[in-house]
């Protein structure tokens, strides 16, 4: 298992660096500067070049961002969106409330989504699965401007439960509407996963085994059905974890939060290369690292999937 | 199984106990709550370029003038000064009571030190031209990397006398005076700070009517009134706070929820708050116009009277009330209204003529003169927009302006096409395009902003690459070292004439002036709105 873990860590360093160099490629091609107001002179822009280093040649740039990077964690500073700062900390604050908010909509979403999806499954054909079925349609479904903005003008406007934006003096209440908006569609997703998959194990010959043993309705969902209905689960929670952990735009936007996604945004429009770089580095490097926590996850929840079997 | 029901309740617990907590009680502190849609992006008065940071900065920052509620120029850390007969000189006299926020006197070398610093090509500040705008002397030089900094015309005789040497006489240098680019820096403070001035509340000091309390970055600005400020007791409200808001129905939601004193409005929103007690209509210094390419290979385009049927073809009303309605107005010239006054007291657009309207006869009428001069029937053009990265408000009025210039000037073909900002403003500049759709922000309170820039033969931005000898000596007269720059009342008549030469001919087809629709609480007065100049909430009052 660890000689599985390293040798996965050690590829995993191997992708990252790959991505970044691919990506400063790429950035070579983007059309525009940083430097975009319409009045600089040819004088006044090649200094400003010089003084961000983008007169030098590809191979010195590259050369100074990966040592920078390897030796420093340093990522260079910012070259329109915060003139001057040092990249991390305008990338490292961010990130911490996407974060933040991806997990409270992570944990929400999951939750619900077990409920509605173990509800419907158990409870097939019948009304309560034709709601969750409904439910799980709406929230793939709605776009989530659409329900960003229901949410705050109903919870926060008309009945003023929630803070309708977001404020870092009280990030856990004022994130809840956000929280709320983001788990919908994780919830949504969950459901309709879990409710095919139980059905199809709670159709099984093991199950019926169980069930002809005497053993309770809700023991054998939970401990039997539920156990082996997650596999697929946790299949699409990995990639989905990555997308809510590096915020959204829609609801950063709609709920102004100050995350990550509205800021990569940002750069590339206004081509401030060195946060493009830094935010790709932490999608990618949170990109392998749930690739590999799922796989090492198969295992646990099915010890049937055996990450190191015959390794 | 326990563990799963423990889970559950708590769970339920907590959202119903989040859901009861009481919301923040209102303070009684008299705040003034502005949304903004984006974060600055910068607060080194050095560095900053953009509208906002300036606004920003110009709130805790205070420079030798400021420019009053009636956009005359009134002393502020200059207490008075005086101009040497050929207008080369000026010598300001500080206020010695005039205090940075950790209780330094502000004093002339701190002038000396701001302008040295953007002067520095080390420094790579966007906005050192404006050094060379004011015409500081050497500022050419020093930008070229021929004379050092220390060689910029700008001198502290002793702390409180600030003594500026000018190339030539500038006769809006007072006007230029008031720009963020000019504020006063404390050196011993700034090379303390080194890389992380500017960085936070902590890394910066005011000189201004507020002080930089807390700053989290693409959340909220905080301000307060600043203690130390010498005109202190003029300032009636305990600060200014930032909401950093992108979503427009954001925005909406928050005002009419009373989170929010004051929002700049946009699109479809305005409409709802037209007429109403909180709508305020601003004025900007924007004037998006047609730029003709007089250059290019299209013979009609250099046909005087093809340009003039161009010009009287559609409506600009329409425009300004259907397809912007942001507050904008119908451009009557080329300097907008508000950007400059003359030495008559008056604005520029009061003393100068009306050109262009609606008019499809008089249309018509140049258009089949110039079908006869030409020798055509039907004419084909191209006119280059932006994309919506540029402007989305522009792509729109293209859209009217073509079908109604097709509809009015029948065998008038033109053709959209749609670029990105750079690209566009790339090609008007090397003149490899027919027609554009552009906008010119202000760079001072002159008319020659405006004259000078885009109309004079080889300048980068004369877009219609007109080149006439008798507008160049016209403006030539009346620029810094013309022989008019200090006959102000001469001066002015003959800025009228320059821009009435280049509007006979329509080589540039003004369309409308930017505005801007706010809303503002009733409870609150006082907030000064410039079309050139920082928004200044010093004399705010909320009631």
């Amino acid at each position: 298992m660890f000689k599985y873990i390293n040798k996965r860590l050690v590829w995993s360093i191997i992708t990252l660096g790959t991505i970044l160099f691919i990506l400063f490629l790429l950035l070579q091609f983007m059309p525009g500067t940083p430097f975009n107001d319409e009045k600089l002179t040819p004088q006044t822009l090649a200094i400003m070049n010089a003084k961000y280093g983008l007169d030098q040649p590809f191979m010195t740039r590259l050369w100074i961002f990966y040592s920078n990077v390897i030796t420093k964690f340093d990522f260079g500073i910012s070259m329109a969106i915060q003139k001057n700062w040092p990249v991390g900390d305008l990338v490292l604050p961010r990130l911490g409330i996407s974060v933040r908010i991806g997990l409270q909509a992570l944990l929400l979403g999951t939750f619900n989504g077990i409920l509605l999806g173990v509800l419907s499954a158990s409870k097939r054909n019948t009304w309560i699965d034709t709601l969750a079925t409904i439910l799980a349609i709406l929230g793939v479904s709605i776009p989530s401007y659409v329900f960003a903005l229901t949410l705050s003008y109903f919870l926060g406007y008309k009945i003023q439960i929630f803070d309708i934006i977001f404020n870092y003096k009280d990030p856990f209440f004022s994130s809840l509407l956000p929280t709320i908006a983001l788990s919908m569609f994780i919830m949504a997703q969950t459901t309709r996963f879990l409710r095919t998959e139980l059905i199809e194990v709670l159709g099984s010959d093991y199950i019926k085994l169980v069930e002809a043993k005497g053993v309770s309705k809700f023991k054998i969902i939970y401990k039997h059905g539920l156990r082996n209905a997650l596999i697929s689960v946790v299949t699409i929670l990995g990639p989905l974890t990555v997308n809510l952990l590096t915020g959204s735009l829609v609801v950063e936007k709609v709920y102004a939060v100050p995350g990550i996604g509205s800021m990569l945004v940002n750069g590339i429009l206004t081509n401030d290369y060195n946060v493009i770089m830094m935010i790709a580095f932490i999608y990618s490097a949170l990109y392998i690292a749930m690739n590999l926590f799922v796989d090492i996850l198969y295992g646990i929840i099915d010890p049937r999937i055996r990450v190191a079997k015959g390794g | 199984m326990k563990t799963l029901k423990k889970f559950i309740v708590l769970l339920v617990a907590s959202l119903v106990l989040v859901g009861c907590a009481s919301k923040a009680e209102e303070s009684t502190a008299k705040v003034l709550r502005v949304a903004a849609p984006g974060d600055v992006l910068s607060l080194d008065s050095s560095i900053a370029t953009d509208g906002f940071s300036f606004e920003v900065i110009s709130a805790f920052q205070e420079g030798l003038v400021v420019y009053a509620a009636d956009d005359t120029v009134i002393p502020a850390v200059a207490t008075s000064w005086t101009v040497s007969e050929d207008g080369k000189e000026y010598v300001f006299t500080l206020n010695p009571d005039a205090k940075w926020s950790n209780g330094d006197a502000v004093t002339a070398s701190d002038f000396v030190f701001a302008w040295q610093r953007l002067a520095n090509p080390a420094t790579a500040a966007e906005y050192a031209i404006m050094l060379q705008t004011a015409n500081i002397a050497n500022a050419v030089d020093i930008a070229a990397g021929t004379k050092p900094v220390t060689d910029l015309g700008v001198e502290a005789v002793d702390a409180t006398t600030l003594k500026v040497t000018l190339g030539a006489a500038v006769p809006y240098f007072l006007q230029l005076m008031t720009f963020p680019s000019f504020l006063p820096l404390n050196q011993a403070f700034v090379e303390a700070q080194g890389a992380s001035y500017a960085t936070g509340a902590d890394s910066l000091l005011s000189n201004g009517p507020f002080v930089l309390t807390d700053w989290v970055l693409g959340s909220t600005i905080t301000l307060a009134k600043n203690a130390e400020y010498v005109d202190a007791d003029a300032v009636q409200i305990d600060g200014v706070e930032y909401l950093i808001i992108p979503e427009s129905q954001t925005i909406k939601l928050e005002y009419e929820q009373g989170n929010l004193d004051v929002a700049a409005m946009t699109g479809d929103l305005v409409e709802a708050y037209t007429g109403t007690e909180d709508f305020t209509q601003i004025m900007k210094g924007y004037t998006w116009y047609m730029p003709v390419n007089l250059s290019s290979e299209n013979a009609a385009l250099a046909n005087q009277n093809f340009r003039l049927a161009l010009a009287w073809s559609f409506d600009r009303s329409f425009i300004v009330d259907d397809k912007l309605n942001d507050g904008s107005i119908v451009a009557n010239g080329f300097v907008p209204v508000g950007l400059s006054t003359g030495p008559t007291g008056n604005d520029f657009r009061t003393d100068a003529p009306t050109y262009f309207g609606y008019d499809t006869a008089k249309a018509a009428e140049y258009w089949t003169a110039a079908k006869a001069e030409l020798g055509v029937e039907t004419a084909t053009f191209e006119l280059m927009v932006g994309d919506s990265s540029d402007s989305g408000l522009a792509s729109g009025a293209a859209e009217y302006l073509k079908a109604e210039i097709e509809k009015n000037l029948p065998g008038v073909t033109v053709n959209i096409t749609t670029t990105t900002k750079k690209d566009r403003l790339d090609k008007m500049k090397l003149g490899e395009y027919e027609v554009g759709l552009t906008r010119w922000g202000p760079d001072y309170a002159d008319p020659l902003t405006y004259l000078f820039d885009l109309l004079v033969s080889g300048n980068t931005w004369n877009f219609s690459k007109w080149n006439s000898a008798e507008y160049d000596a016209l403006i030539a007269s009346v620029s810094p070292g013309g022989d008019l720059a200090t006959d102000l009342n001469t001066r002015w008549t003959k800025l009228i004439e320059a821009e009435g030469l280049a509007l006979s001919q329509a080589v540039v087809i003004p369309i409308w002036q930017t505005g801007g629709a706010m809303i503002i609480k009733p409870n609150v007065s006082g907030i000064e709105y410039h079309v050139i100049g920082m928004t200044s909430y010093k004399n705010a009052v909320i009631e």
